[in-house]
């Protein structure tokens, strides 16, 4: 069975110790969290955990199966073989310096990334997308510079209820 | 093949039920022992590490493994590659987490073992199935010649006290209407041995972690749940000294546990490794510098006896199950004996390695 | 009357039919042991706290039903950690209520304080921090669910750390029970059914 990336969302109570427990539980039996955000879903006892874990079904099925054992873990769903929106975000800043300010202007209008904040030295991007954009935007970032960055887990929604 | 999940599930008499109706061999785990009576002709003896030589033939060359409430734990499979290479596994557990964790089975069912086994009864019962007789004799006749030629055995020759003799004593002088809690190690393994668990919750041991230390407390807490039930803590020279204040408790209360201290100055589980795979290099594992264990029973105000030679092994165990106080009885047993059958780390269940000559018979 | 933290715990034991604690006092229960003084609870003192948990764990084997133990916190608490990891590794029902120090100093090293929560979070199947009075009686009412007269209990054996105005105690669950008392018929209902029918258990507790 071979290995792939698996996006598995978890409905949690919004408990002070739930992260703790979901992240020492797949630590401790060796399974590494590649991404993860967490956030209250419209009741604010309840929160959503969305992580990426990459092993094969095997692998998967018994990370799902560890999750739901836990008391505070509502709902464990394995979203990657769903129909379902992905994204990520990234905020990058970019310095302004002579010899990259042409080629920093043109990849903004290109590429149409959005301008948080500018001015001469500096400019904050913000850029949405999925998985395979966010890194295609990473690509063409790096030769410009990247002077600071921060990426923020994957979220992801079914598509249908 | 039964296992802790048919006592918790409490579901021990559905199980018997349908392995007696159908005539279905049973053999246990560790933790499974006493769901299935250990006087039932059907009952293999435990499997695995140190299961009996038929049970671990049975399981390698049955070609139906119904397996109830177990886990497949590495202690009961051997390499799990070999493990039931013929059979098709039906797996019935509460914990889904528990389902082809280890060995992948072709028929999983997460549920209840009591409900599932009840439901499984009438299914069979509604389909009016029969099992082959001449098929089922066969096999049944299979094991027992495997039975047959591989007992369980040892030799209570001479003068010096075998550590298997003294739990067989233990299960005669009780008839196994008691309450047996065990330290860890080889203490351990020949209790699950020698003797016969008929009822559940009976025998009470750390199978899991397998925690030095846990048979004395144990036994306490038993005795205090069973009051008017005999309880005895089957122990080693090294896992008694690991909570052995629990004497005190015993004391205070008059908590009547009775410890059958089987004392070979050893480390003995660990002594037995290193005699087997390390060519007896004895590294740390010599316990011959330990406490007079009767005087200390008597410091900590529980009664003190000890027996150094086979005929005085009935006597005292008789003498301690008379008095209604706590006591530990010091058997001084041999010093170099090992638990067999032992499937060696990365052998399947059918490679045992039975031991000496003088061990078979 | 308002009740004290330390009474409305003896009365949740009395309430939930537990007649026999294993335990051992320390500065951080005092209060506890002090109403276990004048209740009519069975209280066994062991010499060690890890004898505690055994002894709870075997009394709970042999029975069937939830062993409980009381032990004071820092040293006291981190001594049961190998009881409670024996116990949850064997699916064995047992409550460890143990003492913290008052909620202002917790995470300031004081006293006999150690993050028992966080010690034993990977070797119990739930554990809870109790920080004030009025949570306290609806979490040790979670320790003790038992849904189907027929079947085995539901033990989430779950720990608390109890907080009341000047002290704390946490209260450590430790295995692993997870026995629904959902009837399956493995012939007839999917794994998929049965999986929303024991979610929608879940969240009814």
């Amino acid at each position: 069975m071979e290995k792939k990336e698996h996006i598995i969302s978890i409905l949690v109570y919004n408990k002070p110790d739930v992260l703790a427990r979901i992240a020492g539980t797949l630590g401790g039996k060796g399974y590494n969290i590649e991404s993860l955000s967490v956030n209250t879903t419209t009741q604010y006892e309840i929160s959503k955990i969305v992580m990426t874990s990459i092993g094969n079904q095997a692998t998967i099925s018994r990370i799902e199966n560890q999750l739901q054992r836990l008391v505070d873990v509502i709902s464990v769903e394995d979203l990657t073989n769903v129909d379902s929106v992905h994204r990520e975000m990234i905020l990058v800043r970019l310095n302004m310096t002579e010899d990259k300010k042409e080629q920093i202007k043109k990849a903004i209008d290109d590429n149409q990334w959005k301008v948080i904040k500018s001015d001469e030295n500096y400019v904050i991007l913000e850029i949405t997308g999925d998985k395979v954009q966010i890194d295609l935007a990473m690509a063409r970032l790096e030769p410009l510079g990247i002077a600071d960055i921060t990426r923020t887990g994957l979220v992801a929604l079914e598509l249908k209820n | 093949m039964t296992g802790g999940g048919v006592i918790l599930g409490k579901a021990s008499d559905e199980l018997t039920k349908l392995a007696r109706k159908y005539q279905i061999p049973v053999t246990g785990t560790l933790m499974g022992l006493g769901s299935f009576p250990g006087t039932d002709p059907l009952w293999l003896g435990m499997l695995g590490m140190h299961g009996t030589y038929h049970a671990n033939m049975a399981v390698s060359h049955c070609d139906l493994l119904i397996a109830v409430g177990v886990r497949f734990d590495d202690r009961v499979t051997g390499t799990i590659e070999t493990f039931a290479p013929n059979a098709q596994i039906v797996q019935i557990d509460i914990d889904p987490s528990s389902i082809n964790r280890n060995v992948v089975v072709e028929l999983p069912i997460i549920g209840e073992t009591k409900a599932t086994l009840k439901d499984l009864i009438q299914f069979l019962a509604e389909h009016k199935y029969v099992p082959a007789k001449d098929t089922r004799q066969e096999w049944l006749t299979e094991i027992e010649q495997w039975r047959e030629k591989v007992p369980l055995t040892y030799c209570q020759n001479g003068e010096i006290i075998k550590p298997q003799y003294v739990i067989e004593k233990l299960y005669y002088v009780t008839n196994g209407d008691v309450f047996v809690t065990t330290e860890v190690g080889q203490n351990q393994m020949w209790t699950a041995q020698f003797f016969k668990f008929n009822k559940p919750n009976t025998f009470i041991t750390s199978g899991g972690l397998g925690t030095m230390g846990y048979g004395l407390p144990a036994a306490i807490g038993v005795k205090c749940a069973f009051p008017d039930k005999q309880v005895v803590d089957i122990a080693g020279d090294g896992s008694i000294q690991m909570n052995i204040q629990e004497l005190a408790t015993a004391a205070q209360y008059n908590i009547a546990v009775k410890v059958v201290l089987l004392n070979n100055g050893f480390l003995g589980m660990v002594r037995q490794w290193q005699e087997l795979f390390y060519e007896k290099r004895y590294s740390h594992t010599d316990m011959t510098y330990a406490p007079d264990f009767v005087k200390l029973a008597e410091a900590y105000g529980v009664v003190g006896m000890r027996a150094t030679k086979p005929a005085e092994v009935e006597k005292t165990l008789r003498e301690a199950f008379s008095i209604d106080k706590p006591v530990l009885m010091d058997f001084r047993v041999s010093r170099e004996e090992c638990v067999y059958p032992i499937v060696r780390p990365g052998e399947s269940l059918s490679e045992m390695d039975l031991g000496t000559r003088e061990m078979i018979n | 009357m308002k009740l004290k933290g330390s009474q409305i715990l003896l009365k949740m034991l009395e309430e939930e039919k537990v007649d026999l604690i294993f335990g051992y006092p320390g500065g951080a229960v005092l209060d506890i042991y002090d109403q276990l003084y004048k209740s009519k609870l069975k209280h066994i003192l062991v010499r060690h706290e890890q004898g505690a948990v055994h002894a709870a764990d075997g009394y709970a084997r042999a029975t069937g039903k939830v062993g409980v133990c009381l032990v004071t916190s820092g040293p006291g608490a981190t001594n049961t950690v190998t009881g409670i990891a024996t116990a949850n590794m064997d699916s064995i029902p047992v409550v460890v209520f143990t003492g913290q120090v008052p909620t202002t100093l917790i995470g300031n090293d004081a006293f006999q304080e150690s993050d028992i929560t966080g010690i034993t979070r990977p070797c119990t199947k739930h554990n809870f921090l109790v920080r004030s009075v009025e949570e306290l009686a609806a979490t040790i009412k979670k320790l003790f669910i038992s849904r189907d007269p027929e079947g085995p209990g539901r033990c989430w054996s779950t720990s608390l750390k109890m907080s009341w105005p000047r002290k704390q105690n946490s209260i450590r669950p430790t295995s692993k029970s997870e026995i629904t008392m959902l009837r399956i018929n493995p012939f007839l209902r999917n794994y998929r059914r049965f999986w929303k029918c024991f979610f929608k258990r879940k969240n009814l507790c």
